[in-house]
């Protein structure tokens, strides 16, 4: 299993919201700090 | 998923933007987040591609997927990464806000420079008013020893140091 380095650019990837827009991790480049949860299944 | 909504606002003040990714469809995401109120944006990943992309882990024993978090800085870096490896191993919200105080204080320095540095570089650059003065009157010191070009070396050696020399040196 691939796994994300520390100090090391984070994949970037893009996947749509529930509403069909299109979320990138790069549109937080240079605005937001992003805090990334895998989530474990809703219950 | 309820902790980090408990602590949501403080997470906000820190410029943290909490971005859920899972392997359920875009239905039960907007279902979920609905019934729970959840204000995270939330990423449905049903071909796992980013799961796979950051490594998740999953526990076939367990039948599920472990959680894994990750805070990444604003110029894309990965300043926190956390692989759980059961259910319930997921960090505290304390050391994840914690986390977030010292990425803006390194990331972005600016808002955290005390107000008086600011104004530093001004305070190299005396009006032109007060060069003249400096220049034209000669000043003494107690002994009678007049100064002024030591002085005005000094302005001027201030004067054409680059800003970011000043910066440094601040």
């Amino acid at each position: 299993m691939p796994r994300v380095s520390l100090n090391q650019t984070a994949p970037d990837f893009s996947l749509a919201d529930p509403r069909g827009n299109t979320v990138s991790l790069t549109d937080f480049r240079g605005v937001k700090n992003v805090l990334l949860v895998f989530n474990r299944t809703f219950n | 998923m309820a902790q980090l909504r408990q602590d949501y606002s403080q997470f906000v003040a820190r410029n943290i933007e909490v971005v859920v990714v899972g392997p359920e469809n875009a239905q039960a995401f907007a279902d979920y987040f609905a019934k729970e109120s959840l204000p995270f944006i939330g990423l449905p990943d049903p071909t796992a591609s980013v799961l796979k992309l950051y490594g998740q882990e999953v526990n076939l024993f367990k039948l599920g997927r472990m959680p894994a978090q990750v805070l990444i800085d604003k110029a894309g870096v990965a300043r926190y990464v956390h692989y759980g490896h059961n259910m319930s191993d997921i960090p505290k919200n304390e050391e994840l806000l914690a986390l977030g105080d010292e990425i803006n204080a390194t990331a972005d320095p600016e808002p955290t420079r005390p107000p008086d540095l600011e104004t530093g570089d001004e305070r190299y650059e005396p009006p032109e008013s007060s060069q003249a003065a400096c220049c034209l009157e000669p000043r003494r010191d107690a002994a009678g020893a007049d100064f002024s070009s030591a002085l005005h070396l000094d302005a001027l050696r201030r004067h054409r140091r680059p800003v970011s020399d000043d910066r440094r040196r601040l």
